[in-house]
């Protein structure tokens, strides 16, 4: 049973989201901006300079047979907001819709966080758990995430094993207050896009350098829709950094590359910038390919099975099998 | 002095060489009266990472490097000889002045131009002229591209200066801000060096890394690399090369393992929709190979011999590398450590056919 760990949901109509809302919250939310701002919302993850787009197609069974682990990504979107106390109330909402509406045999939906709010994502998750959710999404913003901020979050998901799931919202690097992109400002989307992965590089070295991985040695974090492919390079410099100044970090006590490798997954998409084997497979130890998980980021241009056999060959759709199973067992369980 | 050569090794141009000031005070003779007066009273800051927010776990410089008699490492230009040059062989290394970083944090785009263009002359007259191995990257920042495109003419036919050093503060390098730098250096056949400042990540007037704040050190260091690579997506995104076809850009102390899965993912990204990057106008990797190369500092460690070989895999690497040390830094990469890991069929490119290529024939020219 193959997982795509990176398949997107959009609600199409905001007010479909009224019935999980307070009234007062609804009064709120009832303004023609708001409303109209859904499929703004949802293009973010598109990260184009297009101003129309198809229409997203309702998740339905993939016709590759894989499983469905799905992210609202239009909740990642409150880390540019700038009210976060209706952020909050729009992820509760958005969470709730997500669970009534997404469920189904073959898909489960993830539950979104809110950055600004630890507390309120702790009660979140307990509010969640008893429908099996598969994984929570966090937004990034704030501080980065090896930062003690989290621990409560990272504390309970370890306690459940529930895996966290950090994807890009596509606001990162252009509305003000979510966490920037390299080097400075990039007025084009395609430079956004091409340097989102060191958005992960960052965090994965905030996770590492900050010693949230000692503290919470069995959480598990998909690092989704950033590619693979740049993974060799980081662990390097990761390890060499901590080589010259660990006496500056004595809490890491381990090569960052090894925490990397135990805790923390990837994702395919985009599988095409893998295209050329020579440039990667050599430094793909098998340790990394033990922690790469199929994700197809549909229906954003998303890669099919088809596309991961093309491209990687014949043996990686049984891996990723392997490894998806090994990441979220608790979306194999519910589902199998 | 004639140019030292090792016999079992090719002429080894070393691509990042600091010297250092004995002292602010040492470039008052190169500033017009007024603008001593200036430094005088106001004082200068002359370096840029801010000491304050990340400061440095251990030094910055080898101990080697500091002069017995006094002074900051690698003010002795004697000692750079005798320590770093002479030894390891160097046929040239491009000195690549430092105190111009802490420059990048003035808001005084005047006394900018001033010290920065002291400072020049000052390492023109007491180091190029000194030993025929020293090289000079003549620097300018990004105040005012109109006076950095001045400086630039006035001192690029100089014997000896051999590139720019363009400093950065909040513009990336595609931007077209930087014209009128571009077009003198071109105009006088000197690729822009971008080495970073350590203003990165720092102030709000300058780039930085991903994410948010790196709380230490050393996690800063880890990323730090994403700036130089976002200024090379930037120089493609932006249309510099098309603009100038004869731009020739060396990144200096950003690392290179990067780079294979940076373009891949940049051709990958154009070719499935080109129309969103309208000013590039063929393959980015293109632009890459052709316009750009990179410094070997700092090497990255790989744990095997065949990751040791992948670092290599890039088709067009052999043409893009350039040796470089960083002498007097606490990482400084010994040569001999660094050659020994460069595919031998690569070596004399590394060593000194692609700076020949990249500087001209005038790097390797002992001036009398």
């Amino acid at each position: 049973m193959l997982i795509d760990v990176d398949r997107h949901v959009a609600v199409s109509r905001y007010q479909d989201l009224f019935p999980h809302m307070t009234l007062s919250w609804q009064k709120h939310f009832e303004r023609e901006e708001w409303i109209g701002s859904a499929a703004v919302a949802s293009d973010h993850v598109r990260v184009s300079d297009r101003l129309r787009h198809d229409p997203e197609p309702s998740p339905s069974s993939p016709p590759d047979g894989s499983v469905q682990l799905l992210l609202p990504h239009q909740g990642l979107t409150v880390n540019g907001w700038a009210d976060h106390v209706a952020a909050r109330s729009f992820l509760a909402a958005l969470n709730g819709y997500a669970q009534a509406t997404w469920s189904s045999p073959t898909s489960r939906p993830v539950v979104v966080l809110s950055p600004f709010d630890v507390e309120w994502s702790v009660e979140e998750i307990a509010r969640h758990d008893d429908a099996d959710i598969p994984a929570v999404a966090l937004p990034l913003a704030g501080p980065m995430l090896g930062s003690d901020r989290w621990s409560p979050i990272f504390a309970t998901c370890q306690e459940r094993d529930i895996p966290v799931v950090v994807h890009f919202s596509g606001v990162e690097g252009r509305y003000l207050g979510a966490p920037p992109l390299s080097g400075g400002a990039h007025a084009s989307a395609y430079s956004r896009l091409t340097l989102m992965p060191h958005l992960a590089e960052s965090t994965i070295a905030s996770l590492a350098f900050e010693g949230a991985f000692a503290r919470f040695p069995r959480l598990q974090i998909l690092v989704t829709g950033f590619g693979f492919t740049w993974l060799p390079s980081l662990l390097w410099r990761l390890d060499r950094e901590w080589r010259t100044f660990r006496h500056d970090v004595p809490w890491v006590t381990t090569p960052p590359s090894d925490a990397v490798l135990t805790s923390l997954w990837f994702s395919t998409w985009p599988v095409a910038e893998a295209a050329d084997p020579r440039q990667w497979e050599d430094t793909f130890t098998d340790r990394l390919r033990g922690r790469v998980l199929y994700g197809s980021h549909a229906p954003h241009g998303g890669d099919g099975v088809a596309d991961i056999l093309r491209v990687l060959g014949a043996d990686w759709p049984a891996r990723l099998e392997l490894n998806s199973q090994a990441a979220l067992p608790r979306l194999h369980t519910v589902v199998a | 002095m004639s140019p030292t050569i090792h016999h079992d090794r090719p002429p080894l141009v070393d691509c990042d060489v600091h010297p250092m000031l004995p002292r602010a005070e040492a470039v008052f003779p190169y500033l017009s009266a007024s603008w001593r007066r200036h430094f005088e009273a106001h004082g200068t800051r002359l370096y840029a990472r801010a000491r304050d927010r990340y400061n440095h776990p251990n030094r910055t410089h080898r101990l080697d490097a500091v002069p017995s008699d006094g002074g900051p490492a690698g003010s002795d230009r004697e000692l750079t000889v005798r320590s770093h040059v002479t030894p390891y062989g160097i046929s040239a290394a491009v000195l690549l002045p430092q105190e111009p970083y802490g420059i990048t944090t003035w808001s005084d785009a005047a006394a900018a131009a001033a010290f920065t263009s002291a400072t020049n002359a000052y390492f023109e007259d007491e180091w190029v002229a000194y030993d025929p191995r020293f090289t000079l990257a003549v620097t300018v920042t990004s105040h005012d591209p109109a006076a950095a495109a001045a400086e630039i003419r006035r001192r690029g036919r100089d014997a000896g200066v051999v590139a720019v050093q363009l400093l950065l503060a909040e513009q990336m390098l595609g931007s077209r801000w930087f014209d009128p730098i571009y077009e003198a250096a071109t105009e006088l056949g000197l690729p822009i060096i971008y080495h970073q400042s350590g203003n990165e990540g720092c102030y709000t007037t300058s780039q930085g890394p991903a994410g948010g704040i790196p709380r230490s050190y050393g996690e800063r260091h880890v990323v730090l690399t994403q700036v130089g690579a976002a200024n090379l997506v930037d120089l493609v995104v932006g249309g510099a090369f098309e603009r100038f076809p004869g731009l020739r850009i060396v990144m200096v102390e950003w690392g290179f393992s990067w780079l294979t899965s940076l373009l891949a993912r940049m051709d990958h990204l154009w070719t499935t929709d080109p129309a969103a990057a309208p000013l590039v106008r063929r393959l980015p990797s293109a632009y890459v190979s052709e316009h750009v190369t990179f410094t070997t500092q700092p090497l990255d460690e790989t744990d095997t011999v065949q990751e040791l070989e992948a670092l290599f895999a890039l088709p067009g690497i052999d043409s893009m590398l350039l040796f470089s040390s960083d002498y007097p830094h606490y990482d400084t990469d010994d040569p001999d450590f660094v050659l020994k890991r460069i595919p031998r069929s690569m070596r004399d490119r590394v060593c000194y056919e692609n700076a020949v290529a990249t500087f001209g024939e005038r790097i390797l020219a002992a001036r009398g």
